[in-house]
């Protein structure tokens, strides 16, 4: 699946804007409050390829993202805070959907 | 980096702080404060906190997940050889930043996702973004 050259682009803007602005933020609820992540989730299902592509090349914490668009969650409880290996589970999860 | 963290966090200066570690969206400062490097502890659901403590994003949360690895209140501030201590910085009751102090007595910061510094003070990353020093908190150290 590929996502229009303009979803890429406003994806690619707020994704950069938002790790700028939560570069040394370790609280997980101000990250997911910040409005350029709540931007992205408001992009909605077109992005969730582009999310998962990131997610591919760094682990950022794209996870409530994806949970929101989705009203999904591959994440069992067990594993929450271990970030390469929530990654790798929505990258599984992404895979099995061939959106990635 | 240098000039992010400056903005955020006033007190850095160029003598009393450097860049100890590379930047790693894989654990954040409260791991860091407690010797944890693949796990990233907050108490939003998503992340790890300790079974059993509350979920919430209050001091008395976090000193409760900091008692689950033993640290307690210590007297006095000077350092002690025989005790690890470990600062909690909040603003207006919200905490927002760990810091752990190292053996030499300087302390030690993980800056969210990004890089992990050496300060001087407890103090050198407070009255900024990170609020300031709340509490104090330590164990005693093996052997």
């Amino acid at each position: 699946m590929t996502a229009s050259p303009t979803l890429a682009a406003r994806f690619e803007a707020l994704a950069a804007e938002w790790k700028a602005a939560v570069a040394l933020t370790s609280s997980s609820s101000a990250m997911v409050a910040h409005p350029a992540y709540q931007a992205v989730i408001a992009l909605g299902p077109p992005a969730v390829p582009l999310l998962l592509r990131e997610l591919e090349r760094e682990p950022a914490h794209w996870f409530e993202a994806l949970k929101a668009i989705t009203g999904e969650d591959p994440v069992p409880p067990a594993d929450w805070g271990h970030v390469r290996v929530m990654a790798a589970a929505w990258l599984a999860w992404g895979r099995t959907r061939r959106l990635i | 980096m240098h000039e992010a963290a400056r903005a955020a966090l006033p007190r850095l200066t160029a003598d009393n702080y450097r860049i100890s570690s590379p930047a790693t969206w894989e654990h954040n400062c409260v791991a860091w404060a407690l010797g944890v490097t693949d796990v990233w502890w907050w108490p939003l659901p998503g992340r790890y906190w300790p079974p059993g403590v509350p979920r919430e994003e209050t001091i008395e949360a976090f000193v409760a997940a900091f008692a689950t690895l033993g640290y307690g209140p210590v007297a006095g501030h000077d350092p002690d050889p025989d005790i690890e201590r470990i600062a909690l910085y909040a603003q207006a009751g919200v905490p927002l930043h760990v810091a752990r102090e190292l053996p030499g007595g300087w302390w030690t910061s993980k800056l969210g996702p990004s890089v992990d510094i050496e300060h001087a003070t407890a103090e050198a990353v407070g009255g900024g973004d990170y609020g300031e020093v709340v509490v104090i908190l330590g164990r005693r150290l093996p052997g």
